[in-house]
């Protein structure tokens, strides 16, 4: 009897498992395959060349440039990201009038495709007649090339996608503190606790299952990013700003490297692995009681 | 009761799909995927009757509002002959899908060259020399178009012209002459007065264009600085006389000639600043780009100039792409109902239609007469303000001297150029080409 049930249970779980396979370890089994490869991606012809891709990598400069990018995208866009949300969602939780019209515009560029948001805020950091030098003019103060360097074009695209992005971390930490009971809140204020004491002592803990949520949504979609990077800097200056994704899809597309960029694509599996798993195992390990 | 529902709704969604999936397409109404080519098939048309119960293979890279031209172009021409057009449409896949199939030969009975009429798909093409139309092209696109024995195989109805683009108003104010400028030092010294008079000489921002279309004026036209067209295309080349294109951007580079933030500018804030009246020149851009820059400012006064010569008495140069050009598969079996559409696409106004959707640039003198695009005008007005200098009309310098798969690795070099442009950096843009074009040729 157990065992028809389980039978049948499985029989209703088979297209999803046939939906993951499919469309999830097929093609990470396929890119793994494509990685031993010499490959353009479209010829017939593929010449196995054992791990040379993987090795080509480690001496490949813009692969370098392009990781170290990724890891303060990735780490860089969670902090900010869940610094800015935690300060909105404190913000937008006090009663005022307006509150609701505020919330949706903080949170309506998350709806907006990214790279409709890079070509926007292209416009914002223009050397010559962008926003942010014609408020320095007003000032003064002589205008800054914000894209000048890699390193300054990326952490340009750091802080474009963190602000413009931070309307669902809020979100989230919005709904925590819905979640937090009045009435801890309530003990704390009858004990003389100052606002900032009751924030830091209560409420922060207690915002903890957000706190992780947030932190592992954000770090994952940091790890992919690609659509702002893409029309804001286009990865440049000469590379400067480019994220692992966009070099993997510059190497398939531009370059008809498809062997190589599958090579790349599995140095990336590999350093997401060795970094998401001990933040999963930290994380899951932190348990919060009311 | 519940299992007849079921049975029953299941029929019924079977049914559906099965009608869904045989429903018949014809080529006016959507773009399909691939099929045998060059077979014709038992169908008729609508009113005509010429080519009834052909079918014909069109595949093409269309999009958007060219993609709704062009099948309403194919409606026109099935109403008349009543012939079948199926088009397919295989967009940014055009090159690899097209590779795979003459690999297959199993190629379409019409299709887009894309730019590689000559030296992709020669060989599975018809020769149409002897067409009514080859003989209307201008010479701007005979240099694109035609081999060495004076074979064309295409129907070109546009094509992409590239030079110079000249903000007159900025020369006037600052007291140069474009029309006068022939070689690229001149060049260097009109942007010396025009920097000299307030203004950013040059609008350019990195890209191929900048390090692939202008190379010809320093390597491989006539009476230029070097002369390695021949080690070039047997692949011997080591690209130590690219030093001169990229001495030239080094001098306006370190003289300031171009933006400050030029290595990040983009291309519609680079239209923008152009069209505004603050620089006088965009090195390498297309006629299409007269049209962009008159949209931005009615009140402008733009033209198109050649490329000049690397030296005194140099060939100046005008480089033209194969924009909208179709061949017919030499091995289809509807050859004659080919050379008809193709004769049907060549008819004034139905290029003009073409020619509205995608911006281009006519290349038939008859069209050329009655185009009143913008481009068009710029580029007869080129020829008439230029009539005593020395214009050589050139196919695309990486179409006809460097192997496919360069043009990713020009654009990469443009923007390392621009990030360091000592001489250290010069030579590191050597290495990478000449890595890229090792690579390219060894397909590694």
């Amino acid at each position: 009897m157990q065992k028809k049930l389980d039978r049948k249970y499985f029989l209703f779980m088979l297209p999803a498992i046939l939906m993951v396979v499919g469309l999830r370890f097929f093609p990470i089994g396929n890119a793994f395959r494509m990685a031993f490869f010499n490959w353009n991606g479209y010829s017939p012809n593929m010449k196995f060349i054992g791990f040379d891709n993987f090795k080509k990598a480690l001496s490949d400069e813009y692969f370098w440039i392009a990781l170290r990018n990724t890891l303060i995208y990735a780490f860089g866009i969670t902090i900010v990201k869940n610094v800015l949300g935690l300060a909105l969602a404190f913000f937008v939780d006090q009663k005022f009038h307006g509150r609701a019209a505020i919330r949706a515009t903080i949170y309506l560029p998350v709806m907006i495709s990214g790279f409709i948001m890079g070509q926007i805020m292209y416009y914002f950091y223009q050397y010559d007649g962008g926003i942010l030098n014609e408020i320095l003019s007003w000032f003064n103060i002589e205008p800054v090339y914000w894209m000048k360097t890699g390193l300054s074009s990326t952490f340009v695209v750091l802080l474009t996608t963190s602000f413009l992005h931070c309307g669902s971390t809020m979100l989230l930490y919005l709904a925590g503190l819905q979640n937090i009971p009045h009435e801890l809140l309530e003990s704390a204020r009858l004990d003389g606790a100052s606002s900032w004491k009751e924030k830091l002592h209560i409420t922060i803990p207690l915002l903890q299952p957000s706190m992780i949520t947030s932190v592992v949504l954000n770090l994952i979609a940091s790890f992919k990013i690609y659509d702002i990077i893409s029309s804001l800097s286009k990865g440049g200056p000469d590379g400067g700003s480019t994220s692992l994704t966009l070099y993997i899809s510059q190497q398939y597309f531009n370059y008809n490297k498809a062997g190589y960029a599958a090579g790349i694509a599995m140095w990336f599996f590999f350093v997401i692995i060795i970094i998401s798993v001990p933040i999963n195992k930290w994380l899951s390990s932190k348990k919060v009681e009311y | 009761m519940k299992k007849f529902l079921v049975c029953l709704l299941s029929v019924i969604m079977v049914f559906s799909l099965v009608a869904c999936g045989g429903e018949e397409q014809n080529g006016s109404g959507s773009a399909q995927q691939t099929q045998e080519g060059g077979k014709p098939a038992q169908q008729g048309g609508a009113t005509g009757n010429e080519l009834a119960g052909v079918q014909l293979e069109v595949a093409v890279n269309y999009t958007g509002d060219s993609l709704t031209a062009f099948q309403q172009i194919c409606s026109n021409f099935e109403s008349k002959y009543g012939a079948t057009i199926v088009i397919d449409n295989y967009g940014s896949d055009y090159s690899s899908t097209m590779i795979n199939r003459m690999a297959a030969n199993n190629l379409p009975d019409v299709f887009v060259t894309a730019g590689w009429s000559l030296r992709r798909y020669k060989s599975v093409s018809l020769d149409l020399s002897d067409q009514e139309y080859c003989k209307d092209y201008d010479e701007s696109a005979l240099g694109v178009i035609q081999d060495d024995d004076g074979k064309i195989y295409v129907n070109m109805i546009s094509n992409g012209v590239n030079g110079n683009v000249v903000n007159l108003a900025v020369c006037e104010a600052a007291g140069v002459d474009p029309f006068a400028i022939t070689t690229w030092d001149e060049f260097l010294d009109a942007c010396a007065k025009i920097k000299a008079a307030g203004f950013t000489p040059i609008a350019s921002n990195p890209d191929a264009g900048l390090t692939a279309n202008l190379a010809g004026t320093f390597l491989t036209y006539e009476g230029e600085v070097a002369d390695v067209g021949e080690q070039l295309k047997n692949g011997t080349w080591d690209w130590a006389e690219y030093i001169y294109l990229l001495k030239f951007y080094q001098k306006a580079l370190m003289s300031e000639y171009f933006f400050k933030d030029a290595r990040s500018i983009n291309t519609n804030d680079m239209y923008e600043r152009m069209a505004a009246g603050q620089a006088a020149f965009i090195i390498s851009e297309n006629t299409a780009s007269i049209a962009t820059l008159y949209s931005l400012n009615p009140k402008g006064n733009f033209t198109f100039a050649p490329f000049p010569a690397s030296k005194a008495g140099g060939e100046e140069a005008v480089v033209s792409g194969e924009g909208d050009a179709f061949s017919i598969w030499k091995d289809s079996g509807n050859i004659e109902a080919a050379k008809i559409f193709l004769n049907f696409l060549a008819t004034p106004e139905i290029t003009l239609k073409l020619l509205d959707a995608t911006s281009r640039v006519s290349c038939q003198k008859t069209v050329m007469a009655i185009d009143e695009t913008p481009g068009t005008k710029a580029l007869a007005a080129m020829k008439e303000k230029y009539a005593g200098h020395n214009i050589g009309y050139h196919n695309v310098w990486d179409r006809e001297y460097l192997p496919s798969g360069m043009w990713a690795y020009m654009g990469t070099a443009a923007n390392k150029l621009f990030a360091d442009y000592t001489d250290s950096g010069l030579n590191k843009v050597i290495e990478f080409l000449k890595d890229g074009y090792d690579n390219v040729y060894t397909g590694e």
